[in-house]
């Protein structure tokens, strides 16, 4: 399922496990350690991101890209899309990784809002449990394995 | 031994440039005064320490982790040990860890390194993880240990492909080696105290 890394010399470099592999996207202090500890028990490795510091700072909007997004084979982003900086993070993904899977943790009125960021199937409630999160990880990545096959 | 270039290629480059600054320098004896030679040697010098700082930067990284290694319930730790004595450290272990593979971190001094002159040291790692691998038996523990890497980032790297980690236990007395560590690994950092039974693990 993993793909074939195309990220040689771009940074950040998170990766070193030959598992399949979930960038997980989450605000500064929030805590994480029950959706990576799910995740990892699926079977997956798992990077965390604090998504970026300020506008213009993340990574993947620079020329080179992101290694961490570039290797992923699915990305869960709990950023939400009330900062124009979590918006620029995820529509620059889409551009870039048109074919990677993305969740994206969002209620429904901002999704509405932004129909081009969360498409058809992307989106997950926010406050998902972590057994949740990994069912919705093993769909997305399952469909995704359909529509490539 | 780890590579204070962080890849081959950084490596070669470095080579690369000592052997275009060494022609550099003869070129500069063969034709100026030996002023000018001394001045552009310790610019030479002082360029390819430039250049090993900049090489010798780590990849920056995002905390990351393998899949879960063994059965579905089952816990398991790294416990990173240094030179103290990690018997003080572990009358206090929780009783939820299942499994602990002790990586006994090999403190070496620069100029060791350098040499690769570690045996001792690692000889006096390989001692500790024995204390520190009987101990853990003692207390019922399922334990087993490795000598790691002399860095430690690449110890843990390799333990956790092979053994796999769902917590990182630090029995040593680098301030520094925790955050370090919470930077690196998306698994919970947990540093053990001595000599404070039941209140022996701190985050």
């Amino acid at each position: 399922m993993s793909k074939t890394s195309t990220s040689q010399g771009l940074q950040p470099q998170p990766w070193d496990w030959p598992h399949p592999r979930v960038l997980l996207e989450v605000p500064p202090r929030q805590d994480a350690d029950a959706r990576i500890d799910a995740l990892r028990r699926a079977g997956y490795a798992v990077a965390v991101c604090p998504g970026p510091a300020a506008p213009g700072r993340c990574p993947l909007t620079g020329d080179d890209g992101c290694a961490a997004a570039h290797g992923a084979d699915i990305v869960v982003s709990s950023l939400g899309l009330k900062e124009e900086q979590a918006r620029d993070a995820l529509a620059t993904l889409r551009l870039r990784l048109p074919h990677l899977p993305v969740l994206v943790e969002t209620d429904a009125e901002l999704a509405s809002r932004w129909p081009d960021l969360v498409l058809d199937g992307t989106r997950v409630e926010p406050g998902i449990a972590a057994p949740e999160l990994v069912e919705r990880v093993k769909r997305a990545l399952s469909e995704e394995a359909i529509a490539g096959a | 031994m780890r590579n204070p270039f962080g890849s081959e290629g950084r490596a070669v480059r470095f080579v690369g440039a000592v052997a275009a600054l060494a022609a550099v320098v003869a070129g500069t004896d063969a034709f100026a005064p030996a002023a000018a030679v001394a001045a552009v040697s310790v610019l030479a010098v002082g360029a390819l320490g430039a250049l090993y700082v900049v090489g010798g930067r780590r990849p920056q990284r995002i905390p990351a982790a393998p899949a879960h290694a063994g059965g579905p319930a089952e816990r398991r730790a790294l416990l990173l040990i240094g030179r103290s004595p990690a018997a003080e450290y572990l009358s206090g272990l929780r009783d939820d860890v299942d499994r602990i593979l002790v990586v006994s971190l090999v403190s070496s001094s620069p100029v060791h390194h350098w040499l690769s002159d570690i045996d001792p040291e690692r000889a006096e790692a390989h001692k500790q993880m024995e204390e520190a691998v009987s101990r853990l038996r003692a207390l019922g523990i399922d334990g087993s240990g490795v000598v790691g890497n002399d860095d430690p980032f690449t110890a843990v790297d390799d333990a956790l492909r092979t053994f796999g980690g769902d917590e990182i236990l630090v029995a040593t007395q680098d301030p520094r080696l925790i955050d370090r560590l919470r930077d690196r690994y998306a698994i919970p950092v947990t540093r053990l105290t001595a000599h404070q039974p039941g209140a022996a693990l701190t985050r």
